[in-house]
């Protein structure tokens, strides 16, 4: 395991290294006000579920009293599991992560990069109360800020690295077919551009299509087809540029390309 | 190098290699041998295929999905652990006696700082009985003066169920809480261990001035010596982190302090069943006041010695020869 301040580098198969960015403290903690919510509206719906169900079965129990003591020993039970168990459940259950981290992007590693064990993911949770000390994550902000890796203190104690590792990204066109001579900072620009696709305004995204165009054709004159000025309905620049890249939606871990 | 061509020729390895992942999840049930022997080929095949797109084809697509399928199953294959009910099974039976035996000296200096506090609280309420106001509350402390001890009520009021969930969960959170605060280079763990030590002894010192000794007795005998014992011994949990922190001498100090962590977190984790049996004790005998205090000082004591009488089992056997 390296380091750099910003990365988490880990050795992998073939001594190939793995590196990968470091979470921030801001990102972590979006992810933790995330889970607080996750926590607070579960024990708020179970709650209100297991009480409501109580009294609808105390109304025709003989021994109304015992119903309601054990409904509220059931949620006096969950509250405690999801006090302390709700990480340690999530990390396990989601390969270091939890809701709050799985919409951040981020993931709890060891620190030779291999997944969380129960054993540390036990730690580092237990050890969330000495860094919410003394008020909001005032330990474990500071140790945040003096480790080199970023840890906080249940970090240090677990042996656990919290890293960025943003989830597949979803159905996206990926371009199939490049012309001859195409540079790998050419593929990349056009694998970002179409990666972006969706997430860009109309306007922008034309313009941008545009650019594309009118720099393929000086580069790669006949790649891209004409535009056919005398067709009723002409072909916008995005249309013209995915056609000619033979684009297909994929939501596969990696595109098909033709070669 | 050619991208479509490194692209077209791996992906059909990638593709099988993600579902061989998929597969194997987290269980890792999912696999044969052959599969995962696969999986750790196809693993490989990742991984060089990574190095390699990650120096001819840096910022493309395929490069940031191969890292990620390479981390995936760098994760995965990285550490295997056995099914947690075994393993859960080896630690509650072979590792834990031994991880209790091993903490004697912070078990023995937490004993020590309980004992201590509690002779503190003895003393300060009995030079003034009002000092155990702040532990038992006004309301309690009226209504001793009256020859009432709270203790009747919540037997009577409270059903058993809930009484001993109530009791088992904050039982937990203050074990759990002794052991975490340790962390603060112990002083966490100092406070609640003194301040519990200090509660019970005024608590007990109070009972005796309002001559309501053997009701409290009566109370807690069941409970009580197992109950506080596994406090002491979630608060010498909390020392051995704060060993760990302040004293690194063959080793640097984010590795004692994280060697100290996992057995004291190991330390606390075996009291945790306990709790609930005592739980179930004192929501359901505690309250008993029919039964003699005299026999449930016997189920307090047995309680406590079936707890040590574990912790001397023997270790893990030793590993099978090659």
């Amino acid at each position: 395991m390296g380091q750099d301040g910003q990365h988490g580098t880990f050795e992998g198969a073939l001594d190939v290294s793995l590196e990968l960015p470091l979470a921030h403290a801001g990102t972590r903690a979006v992810a933790q006000a995330l889970d607080l919510m996750v926590v607070s509206l579960l024990v708020i719906v179970i709650s209100v579920v297991v009480v409501g169900g109580a009294i609808g079965l105390a109304a025709s129990a003989v021994d109304n009293d015992t119903v309601l003591a054990l409904a509220v020993a059931g949620m006096l039970i969950f509250s405690f599991l999801a006090q302390w168990g709700y990480f340690v459940g999530c990390e396990m259950l989601m390969e270091g992560q939890s809701p709050g981290k799985a919409v951040m992007g981020i993931r709890v590693v060891g620190q030779d990069g291999a997944a969380v064990g129960l054993l540390a993911s036990l730690i580092r949770n237990l050890l969330r109360i000495v860094d919410l000390f003394p008020m909001t994550y005032g330990v474990g902000l500071l140790t945040m800020m003096i480790s080199v890796r970023g840890q906080r203190l249940g970090d240090l104690a677990a042996g656990t690295l919290v890293v960025h590792d943003p989830p597949m990204p979803r159905t996206v066109p990926r371009p199939t077919h490049f012309p001859d001579g195409f540079g790998v900072d050419d593929v990349a620009l056009v694998e970002d551009f179409f990666a972006r696709f969706q997430e860009l305004m109309p306007e922008p995204r034309r313009h941008l299509a545009e650019g594309l165009l009118c720099w393929l054709e000086a580069t790669h004159p006949g790649f891209v087809e004409a535009e056919n000025h005398a067709s009723i309905e002409p072909l916008s620049p995005e249309r013209r540029l995915s056609d000619a890249f033979a684009t297909v939606r994929t939501a596969e871990t990696l595109p098909s390309v033709e070669a | 190098m050619d991208y479509g061509r490194f692209t077209a020729e791996g992906a059909p390895h990638w593709q099988a290699t993600t579902r061989l992942l998929d597969r194997l999840g987290r269980r890792r049930k999912g696999l044969d041998l052959d599969e995962l022997d696969a999986l750790a080929q196809g693993h490989r095949r990742v991984m060089g295929d990574y190095a390699v797109a990650r120096t001819h084809f840096p910022g493309t697509a395929v490069t940031a999905r191969l890292q990620r399928l390479a981390f995936r199953g760098h994760r995965a294959l990285a550490r295997i652990e056995a099914p947690w009910t075994r393993r859960l099974w080896r630690f509650l039976v072979h590792d834990y006696p031994a991880i209790f035996r091993a903490a004697s000296g912070p078990l023995t200096v937490a004993l020590a700082i309980f004992c201590g506090a509690t002779l503190l609280g003895i003393v300060l309420a009995g030079v003034d009985p009002g000092f155990a106001e702040i532990f038992v509350g006004a309301d309690a402390m009226a209504g001793m003066r009256r020859g009432e001890i709270w203790t009747d009520e919540v037997g009577h009021l409270v059903p058993p169920a809930l009484l001993s969930s109530q009791i088992f969960t904050n039982n937990m959170s203050v074990a759990l809480v002794a052991c975490g605060g340790g962390a603060l280079l112990g002083l966490g763990t100092l406070y609640l261990l003194v301040m519990n030590g200090v509660m019970f002894g005024s608590v007990l010192s109070l009972a005796a001035h309002y001559d309501l000794f053997d009701r409290l007795l009566a109370w807690i005998a069941a409970h009580g010596p197992l109950e506080l014992f596994l406090i002491v011994v979630a608060s010498a949990a909390g020392f051995q982190i704060a060993w760990g922190q302040l004293r690194w001498a063959n080793q640097s100090r984010r590795e004692s302090f994280a060697a100290a962590a996992r057995q004291a977190v190991r330390l606390v984790g075996g009291t945790l069943p306990w709790f609930v049996l005592l739980g179930l004790v004192e929501g359901n005998v505690s309250p008993l006041m029919e039964l003699a205090t005299s026999a449930k000082a016997v189920l307090g004591l047995a309680l406590l010695g079936m707890f040590l009488a574990y912790t001397r089992l023997p270790g893990p056997p030793p590993p099978a020869a090659p």
